[in-house]
């Protein structure tokens, strides 16, 4: 878990993180609380959808990914929020025991003017099961620029 | 099937949803799941941050939105799903026990023209607490025409 200040980050890098899978019992615990359609909630009546089966929440999918980003923990120390998510497209339904594969690219590194201690930085998170894309948006995140007095490797 | 169909959705019809709290334990359950970060899981790291203690995960914010629409039952039976959401601003941050009021605007409506049993719009949402808005984003859905 190193972190990484906004400097730290170049565009046009692919940063790959672990697969996950979402088991039906989790889309569905998720959906109860998040996402109350049958489609989500309900494996009996998912059958007879358009989906032909349980899917996950297009908002679980999505938070599944900037999980993933998370956990490789670039973010710890540099982190100051995040203001924006745009462009989520879900491509493709994601059902249970899917194989979840997330990238992140980065699309912009941008220090800010008025505040020299820190930046935005801009990222695409792209998922995919079998290498087809089922979701992928664009993150907008504030992040600390490298301490002055750091001295590091 | 109880839900409205496409054509009850004009441009600018305006819904109101049950107002709802999040509770420290849903956020950081939530938070270590999906954005652990010290800001959604960790009170007291999250008091030494800027933000002042622990904030709700964007993203469980826009979620709750949703499912308090939902649960309106508006769409129920009519909502075939959708293909995305835009522009998603987190304005605010969302503190535990604070209500959160939810409402929506349709802001565009038309008929898919690739399968003419259903219809797209687009709601869009804004989330506020007492005194402020705290997150407003654009959702896209289809919903089944009149038949």
């Amino acid at each position: 878990m190193t972190t990484r200040y906004l400097e730290d980050f170049t565009v046009g890098e692919v940063m790959a993180t672990a697969p996950v899978t979402l088991s039906a019992d989790e889309i569905i615990e998720f959906a109860v609380a998040y996402d109350p359609q049958s489609f989500h909630t309900d494996v009996e009546a998912a059958k007879s959808s358009p989906y032909g089966g349980l899917i996950a929440s297009g908002l679980q999918t999505i938070a599944v990914g900037f999980g993933q980003f998370i956990r490789l923990g670039y973010f710890v120390e540099s982190s100051l929020g995040g203001p924006a998510t745009d462009d989520v497209n879900w491509l493709a339904p994601v059902r249970p025991d899917d194989a979840l594969h997330t990238t992140v690219e980065v699309l912009e590194v941008r220090p800010s003017k008025s505040k020299p201690d820190r930046g935005i930085l801009r990222f695409k998170i792209d998922m995919a099961v079998d290498a087809a894309p089922v979701a992928s948006f664009v993150c907008t995140s504030f992040l600390r620029r490298r301490p002055a007095s750091w001295d590091g490797p | 099937m109880s839900g409205f169909f496409f054509e009850e959705f004009r441009v600018g019809r305006k819904f109101t949803t049950e107002p709802v709290v999040l509770s420290e334990s849903e956020i950081i359950a939530f938070a270590r799941k999906y954005d652990p970060q010290p800001i959604h899981t960790d009170p007291v790291a999250a008091g030494k941050s800027i933000y002042g203690g622990l904030i709700a995960s964007g993203f469980q914010t826009i979620a709750v939105a949703a499912g308090q629409w939902l649960r309106t039952g508006q769409q129920e039976g009519t909502g075939l799903g959708g293909p995305g959401l835009r522009d998603i601003r987190w304005l605010a941050p969302v503190r535990p026990g604070v209500e959160l009021h939810t409402t929506l605007e349709v802001t565009d409506a038309r008929v898919s023209r690739s399968k003419p049993d259903r219809g797209i719009l687009h709601l869009a949402y804004t989330m506020r607490n007492d005194s402020e808005t705290v997150v407003t984003f654009t959702v896209i859905i289809m919903v089944k025409r009149r038949p």
